[in-house]
């Protein structure tokens, strides 16, 4: 029999009589067959999801509310979610744990000397003595949680943080240490937080991304790539809002809104007028309906961006009348993530302004650097925690702020700070955290957690916990293993929870 | 390896086909067809000859299209653009700065000329894996360099960090992605989570992955030059043709020295400047001799000569290495070469190294990190990129090489091909100072006693370079001997600087540690390299001395016995026809992957496609030219709710085209398509969403000067919008199935990018100039588009949408302007995205 034969064959055969394919089916062509069961998530996988997985509910020929299947593709939750939220203050660069929220008297005491205690590499292998903050902390709020004189504002909300204090990361270079921190491994091309939490929990609006980037004009070192959706479907991968008027690629039409409507009419009847004939298949429906999508989002993106129905209390509470420039851009992403919440957007990660010299990464010149970061982000910071808790968001919303690693308690050459894997702060506010509460702690001079460890796989253990997920049932199929955020790690940290 | 039943499974589907009836559809329309084949052949839509001839005229046959379409050279541009999302190509390291990937786009380049020429693909996965080993390497059918060689490079396309605190850590991790690409892309397995423990499902063990590991830690990265019309190779035959006479001429020479009359002319001699004779190795305990012997350095490139001995061609004098020199001078400065040690450990601070070069440059290559390369830090003082001096001197390599005590390194001397160098002494030392050489000299005196001992070499060179020959009487062979050595510097000039690519070399052999949980501080057992156990067993006929062993491991991974390798190929073709692997998971057969939905079928063309020779083509050709290739894609209501994956390939799948396919069946509808062939790749355009570091300076042009996809730059960090949208894989692994989404991203960018609507806007120029007639006009639109005829209602629909859009747009009935937007509306028609 001759190929071409063989395969006719074969293929008729599938097609043919009961008879023939028991046969055949006996003799093993398809022993190992195993039909597949059209899940939601080998949807997701391979068709067609809009924003707010509306085109997902069209392929199951469904009619779904946001509340019950959409908000969820995995399924139910795990359990009850505390927030509905992400805001994930990104410090790119490293903030130092010793200069901010872990303030440590051996510095000041032997500051100038040699460094006594072990040393680690560092990334620029210019290690100093041991060098004292050069800020002052001050005990705030009922629960007393020093704060450096860096974060004067941010400090008024203390009582609704959660200080970690025993950080760890497991690079010293920013690239892998920002790639682990936004998806759970060191090397490019992982799927981030935001996609996992957007491809676990969908979108609540349909016209907006499940995960938006509020770009102030950092890219973290690592690129977009820290941003996307590596094995999970392109759906899923942080979309970049640019700061300014077009804050979406191709947003904007380029043509009149009547011109773009009469020419999006003409394409919709064309398009249905062919289905009649090829029939009506999943994706091409999905792709007439994502039009629609595209239509309407060219108006709800200009509508979230444009702030000026905010009052003028508002505006000036975040900064955006400030004549430091930094501090007005991150003012006005922080009001942005405020809408993006309001909006029912998953995940939002803001990433830092440019504040003239380096992000968050002072190998030298620490209290000029570290000043003028603090000073862009405090007073927006602040602001957000206020309003959402005026607007009854906070509960809903869950605020992580953290570098991707903290920086050395001694001296890279005579008055900056090397990259520090091995102890650093972060903090969280919001829905479910356990207000005024600091956890775990680094060693006498802030160099090493020694006490409460905690990976980063623990943050996003924490953080999709908040969510509603268990990090260890959320997984997607590929490369041969179920996949998850956490890979095979994370712990819930109990202790920052209420 | 696959093993286990499913009868119920099987049972259960065969239920539902009988309750459901599933009936085949009948052929698809001849313009749907035909895309599919242009589509699926060349990336590109069909030509309006092969639609006049094939839809209008129907006389064609459809085995005479695909035929003529094979030959197309755009076949290879659509294959190897497969072959680039399995090798990950990228043309910069992305991380923090996006470093460039220097030739990467030769790789590339290779793809197309092998699928072009349906190189066996059994011959394709031995050149990606053993290219540089292979005893009769195919040649560039017109150029003639090595083809084989270039495949290689592929080991090298993945992402690298620059200052790894850890550079243990980094080398693993680097192998580990090498390892997972060449598994998950010849034998469709996932080996890389046998890194930290034995695979859970597949019969794959953490020394299996470790076995595997030593093949690339025998093995290095390098530059090969891309010879050319053999330029090199055929002038350094002509040199070596030359260099034969010039080796009896110095034996006569030499002879001829013993008997001269030195005393008659002693007085000249003794006014000679003295010889200086190179130091003897150091007997000082302090420095650690490493020996330039051929156990410690291999040599690679057209600057070595045969025989070390050979003069030096470096210059207008005549000069003899010295025995146990390592010189790429013998054929002159203008080939180049690379001399690379074995592999040590860093036991001290510095290295010093006795040499003579121009241009010449050194690296202490450290746990393979190659980064220092852009970046020097932590690295500090590794490289010495441009060593010079005439003379030998100490070059002592300091800086940064105290950071890495303990770890294992190995030093590369090159030669680029514009100049030399010459070694004659490496030492280690905890001492930054060079050993003291003891002057010594052989003066004038002395020299009819040394004629015939181990300094009669350099007594030669100094007779001849002090013109001393006519005093000895030996003129005229002295003549012969600078005669030869201007021969070799006349084929010197003229020659060019040679051109490089990236490529694998063997390294020195060496076996990898087990680590254990994948932590490289924690070392297990030695695992002996070898192919993987779950395929062949253990394996004793591999010779793990002499080399790398991954001219073995090809022949492991192409024989016939081995059950995978056809199979995921034929997989993966199957897939590109079909939009679907029979295995769905196309890079993973194990036991994790997705079953056959044919397994017999799977196995019967495998067979087949073996023993007709692994060619590509003629299998692409006889996919196509099934029935149900050919059908037509109409959904039939109780096909898709009995079999709604379409397992049974009753209809045909409607495919979304991939983002390179649209874009470039853009162009070729705007008539801006550069069909231009090869070369380096254009740069990508910038937009100002593509932010962070590393950004290139210069933005390429929005239309990337009109050349396919697979033309335009791929740069890991700023990667195209469009193509990211439209699930061109981002470069980190090798991936075989590309998702297909479906989102707004994709049509906002249909609508509103600048790119779409100027090609909209030069499609709709062209047409405008071609025909005079609205219908003609709006039946070239389609034909050129769609590669059929309009339809009455669409023909009067777009008639009334010309008029309506002229109304809104406030322009005259047949302004330029309306047709633009036709054409825009076209190209979002989703007959032009999807194939049918």
């Amino acid at each position: 029999m001759t190929s071409a034969n063989f395969l006719e064959t074969f293929c008729e055969f599938r097609l043919g009589t009961n008879e023939h394919m028991k046969r055949k089916s006996n003799n093993s062509h398809c022993r190992n067959f195993r039909p597949r069961p059209l899940s939601r998530r080998a949807m997701l996988q391979q068709a067609a999801c809009g924003f707010g997985g509306v085109a997902l509910s069209a392929l199951l020929g469904q009619e779904v509310t946001a509340k019950d299947v959409d908000a969820y593709p995995l399924g139910k939750p795990h359990f009850a979610p505390k927030v509905k939220s992400v805001i994930f203050l990104y410090m790119d660069g490293g903030p130092s744990q010793v200069d901010t929220w872990d303030p440590k008297e051996l510095l000041t005491l032997q500051n100038g000397k040699p460094f006594s205690a072990k040393r680690e590499p560092t990334q620029f292998n210019n290690a100093g003595n041991t060098l004292a903050s050069p800020w002052k902390f001050r005990n705030y709020g009922e629960s007393g949680t020093p704060v450096s004189d860096l974060f004067p504002n941010i400090a008024k909300h203390v009582d609704e943080l959660a200080v970690i204090r025993s950080m760890t990361s497991n690079f010293s270079e920013h690239t892998n240490a920002n790639y682990f921190l936004h998806t759970g491994s060191g090397l490019q091309g992982r799927p981030s937080m935001g996609a996992w939490v957007s491809y676990g929990l969908g979108s609540e609006n349909q016209n907006l991304p499940g995960y938006v980037v509020l770009n102030g004009g950092l890219v973290p070192p690592g690129g977009l790539d820290n941003f996307n959706s590596g094995f999970l479907p392109a759906a899923f991968q942080g979309s970049t809002f640019k700061a300014g008027k077009n804050a979406v690629a191709n947003i904007s039409s380029r043509e009149s809104a009547k011109a773009q409507r009469a020419k999006l009419n003409f394409l919709a009847s064309l398009d249905q007028a062919s289905m009649k004939q090829t029939g009506a298949h999943d994706q091409l429906e999905s792709a007439i309906r994502n039009y629609e999508l595209a239509f309407r989002m060219q108006s709800a993106v200009p509508e979230l961006t444009d702030v000026s129905d905010e009052t003028a209390a508002i505006k000036e509470a975040y900064g955006l009348n400030s004549k430091y420039g930094p501090e007005k851009i991150y003012g006005r992403q922080c009001l942005l993530a405020r809408r993006l919440v309001e909006r029912g957007v998953r995940f939002i990660e803001l990433t830092c302004p440019q504040v003239g010299g380096d992000r968050w990464d002072q190998h030298n010149n620490l209290k000029d650097g570290h000043e003028n970061n603090a000073r862009a982000v405090d007073r927006p910071i602040a602001a957000l925690l206020a309003d959402l808790k005026q607007r009854g968001l906070f509960d809903e919303t869950l605020v992580i702020w953290t570098g991707e690693f903290g920086r050395t308690p001694f001296a890279q050459g005579k008055n900056g700070r090397d990259h520090n894997p091995f102890g650093f702060s972060s903090w969280l506010a919001g829905g479910g955290i356990k207000g005024g509460s600091i956890y775990g702690a680094t060693d006498e001079f802030g160099y090493r957690a020694v006490e409460n460890k905690v990976e980063i796989h623990d943050l996003h253990a924490t953080m999709l916990h908040l969510l509603g997920v268990d990090h260890e049932k959320m997984t997607f199929r590929w490369s041969g293993r179920d996949m998850r955020l956490t890979d095979v790690h994370g712990h819930v940290v109990e202790g920052v929870l209420a | 390896m696959r093993s286990g039943s499913l009868k119920n499974g099987c049972e259960i589907r065969l239920l539902k086909l009988e309750e459901n009836g599933l009936q085949p559809n009948g052929p698809a329309k001849r313009s749907a067809l035909l895309r599919r084949i242009s589509f699926d052949i060349t990336g590109l839509p069909p030509s309006p000859e092969l639609v006049q001839k094939f839809v209008i005229d129907e006389s064609l046959s459809t085995e005479a299209v695909i035929d003529q379409l094979l030959e197309s050279p755009h076949f290879g541009e659509r294959w190897a653009r497969h072959w680039m999302d399995l090798a990950r190509y990228a043309e910069t390291y992305g991380h923090e700065f996006d470093y460039p990937i220097h030739d990467a786009w030769r790789y590339r380049d290779y793809l197309i000329r092998a699928f072009n020429a349906d190189v066996p693909y059994d011959q394709f996965v031995s050149e990606h894996i053993a290219g540089d080993l292979l005893e009769n390497p195919r040649r560039h059918p017109e150029l003639k360099f090595n083809e084989s060689v270039l495949a290689t490079g592929f080991w090298f396309l993945g992402e690298a960090t620059h200052a790894p605190v850890d550079s243990k850590g980094d080398e693993a991790n680097r192998i580990d992605n090498q390892i997972d690409v060449m598994c998950r892309s010849f034998v469709g397995l996932t080996v890389a989570c046998a890194r930290c423990h034995d695979h859970k499902f597949d019969a794959i063990s953490t020394e299996d992955y470790y076995a595997m590991s030593g093949f690339l830690q025998s093995s290095r990265r390098q530059l090969k030059v891309v010879d050319e019309n053999l330029i090199f190779e055929n002038a350094g035959r002509k040199i070596a043709g030359i260099q034969d006479r010039l080796s009896h001429l110095q034996d006569s020479f030499r002879a001829e020295l013993t008997k001269a009359d030195f005393e008659e002319s002693i007085e000249q001699i003794s006014s000679t400047e003295a010889i200086q004779l190179p130091a003897p190795p150091t007997k000082d305990k302090e420095y650690v001799q490493f020996p330039l012997d051929d156990s410690n350095w291999k040599t690679d490139g057209y600057a070595f000569g045969k025989d070390n001995l050979a003069p030096m061609i470096a210059g207008e004098a005549f000069e003899v290495s010295r025995p146990g020199t390592l010189s790429s001078a013998s054929n002159g400065l203008k080939f180049s070469g690379v001399a690379h040690s074995s592999t040590f450990e860093i036991k001290h601070k510095f290295i010093h190294i006795r040499m003579k070069s121009q241009k010449a440059r050194v690296d202490v290559v450290v746990d393979g990190v190659r980064m220092n390369e852009f970046n020097a830090l932590l690295f500090r003082g590794l490289i010495h990129k441009d060593v010079n001096h005439d003379d030998y001197k100490w070059l002592t390599i300091s800086g940064e090489l105290y950071l890495h005590l303990g770890q294992r390194a190995w030093l590369e001397f090159r030669d680029q091909g514009e100049g030399y160098f010459a070694i004659d002494q490496v030492v280690f030392s905890s001492n930054s100072k060079p050993p003291k050489e003891p002057s010594t000299a052989l003066t004038p005196e002395k020299i009819a006693d040394s004629l015939t001992g181990i300094h009669a070499n350099e007594i030669m060179s100094w007779v001849l370079k002090n013109k001393l020959d006519e005093t000895l009487r030996l003129r005229e062979i002295g003549d012969k001997i600078r005669g030869c050595h201007q021969e070799i510097l006349e084929v010197n000039n003229g020659l060019p600087v040679p051109q490089t690519a990236l490529a694998m070399v063997e390294g020195f052999p060496e076996d990898e540690f087990v680590f254990i949980r994948g932590n490289h501080k924690m070392k297990g057992k030695i695992a002996p390299r070898q192919f993987l156990a779950g395929i062949i067993g253990k394996d004793d006929s591999i010779d793990r001395t002499s080399g790398s062993g991954r001219l073995h491991l090809a022949k492991q991974i192409v024989d016939p016995s081995n059950p995978l390798t056809s199979r995921v190929i034929v997989n993966r073709v199957w897939h590109h026809l079909f939009g679907r692997g029979i295995v769905r998971s196309v890079d993973n057969f194990g036991l994790l992957g997705e079953k056959p939905s044919h397994p017999k079928l799977l196995d019967h063309l495998a067979d087949e496609f073996t023993k007709d020779g692994w060619s590509i083509k003629r299998l692409v050709r006889k996919l196509m030219l099934t029935k149900a290739y050919g059908r037509s894609s109409s959904l039939v209501e109780s096909a898709s709710t009995a079999d709604p994956d379409n397992i049974w390939l009753s209809r045909a799948n409607v495919r979304r085209l991939q983002g390179e396919a649209i874009r470039d069946s853009m162009l070729v509808a705007s008539n801006s398509l550069d069909r231009k062939m090869f070369g380096r790749s254009v740069p990508i355009h910038i937009t100002p969403f593509m932010t962070g570091r590393g950004r290139p300076k210069d933005s390429g042009p929005v239309d990337g000067k009109g050349r396919r996809s697979i033309y335009i730059e791929t740069r890991r960090n700023f990667l195209s919008p469009m193509m990211l949208a439209f699930d061109t894989p981002a470069p980190f692994n090798a991936i075989g199935m590309r998702t297909v989404s479906n989102v707004p991203a994709q049509a906002l960018i249909m609508m509103n990018d600048p790119l779409v609507l100027e090609q909209a806007k030069r499609f709709a120029d062209q047409v405008l100039k071609e025909e005079s007639e609205t219908e003609s006009r709006i039946r070239a639109i389609w034909m050129k588009a769609l590669s059929r005829n309009p339809k009455d209602s669409e023909l009067k629909n777009s008639i009334a949408f010309l008029q309506r859009q002229a109304k809104q747009l406030e322009v005259e009935a047949d302004s330029p302007k309306v047709w633009h937007d036709l054409c825009h509306v076209v190209f979002n028609l989703k007959e032009y995205i999807y194939l049918n």
